[in-house]
């Protein structure tokens, strides 16, 4: 039997977000149809963790390629800042605020463009974040220790824990919190500089879109 | 030639000529679960509609909404004659692989 089961309003307005103009309506309404002929969905929170799959995979087969390259710019640097020179040297080429950037407004243009629509940017690139915010967290959960243990025998290291670290505070402790520290303000300051970016990049995206411009066809 | 179809482009665009005119995205995806005997997401099937269009095999044009969709269109898709033939290139193309081998094969113990 079909139930009459409507989309959650935020998985039909993030959808519309992500979608064409001209396909949001036989796209969400494909989805609803589905929905309704799905007799196991038959919890509340059963259909809204389907409709988050549905938005999830939306994303993701549209804008793939931005997360990624967010993750990667997140890991190159947090490798070449961890395996400084004894100096403190980072290794790496000064480019990790302007690669966030280029990312974020690349997502935000893409997005703009593909669905004409200045949100649709701003969804693309907070999304991106968001993805890379999880995906860094998992990779300091998974990195710190080992990482720490060749850290404690850098003098770089070493001096910067003696110079921040509260009395009594052991390295391990600290370097953890350190990491904690990052993922909290360093994935704030980030949100805010996807919303910005995503900003910008939608409004030039839906101004190329608009003009049909043959650009990322 | 061009690119040979995939094995769920394939599944996409027999489930259009089956289907006939009743072949719009809900009705495509159930029919390619039938056929593939898994679960398929709806957005891949969705993904492979707008990339075979792009490629001018199929055509789509939005139709009447029902009740069982809130009343949003349907989009109907067809196919067309470079389908027809990148869908007669793929099945010859496996033929060929396949010739000289007997199926199903058996395993050697």
């Amino acid at each position: 039997m079909t139930s009459m089961w409507n989309a959650p309003s935020w998985a039909e307005w993030i959808l519309r977000a992500l979608l064409p103009p001209d396909r949001a309506d036989d796209v969400t309404g494909d989805l609803l149809e589905t929905l309704r002929d799905e007799s196991r969905l038959s919890s509340r929170l059963a259909r809204q963790a389907w409709w988050a799959r549905q938005v999830a995979s939306r994303f993701f087969r549209s804008y793939y390629l931005f997360p990624l390259a967010l993750i990667a710019t997140l890991i190159w640097n947090d490798l070449f800042n961890t395996f400084r020179d004894v100096n403190g040297t980072n290794a790496g080429p000064n480019l990790f605020g302007p690669m966030l950037f280029i990312v974020f407004l690349g997502a935000g243009t893409f997005g703009g463009w593909r669905t004409r629509r200045t949100i649709g940017g701003v969804i693309a690139s907070v999304g991106s974040h968001l993805v890379g915010w999880s995906a860094i967290t998992c990779w300091f959960a998974v990195t710190t220790y080992p990482f720490a243990l060749s850290q404690q025998h850098n003098p770089y290291w070493i001096q910067a824990w003696r110079g921040s670290a509260s009395p009594g505070e052991s390295f391990m402790h600290w370097i953890v919190w350190d990491n904690v520290g990052a993922v909290l303000l360093g994935g704030s300051a980030l949100l805010l500089l996807s919303f910005v970016a995503g900003l910008a990049g939608g409004i030039t995206g839906r101004w190329l879109g608009r003009r049909s411009l043959p650009i990322l066809q | 030639m061009a690119d040979v179809l995939g094995a769920f482009e394939q599944a996409v665009l027999l489930a259009i000529v089956r289907l006939g005119p009743e072949a719009y995205g809900r009705g495509i995806h159930a029919a390619v679960q039938e056929r593939l005997e898994r679960p398929v997401a709806p957005g891949a099937v969705h993904a492979t509609l707008d990339r075979l269009e792009t490629k001018g095999l199929v055509r789509s044009w939005l139709g009447e909404g029902t009740k069982a969709r809130d009343g949003r269109p349907h989009r109907y898709y067809t196919i067309e004659t470079a389908g027809i033939r990148a869908l007669n290139d793929a099945r010859r193309t496996l033929q060929h692989v396949w010739s000289g081998f007997a199926w199903p094969m058996r395993v050697r113990g």
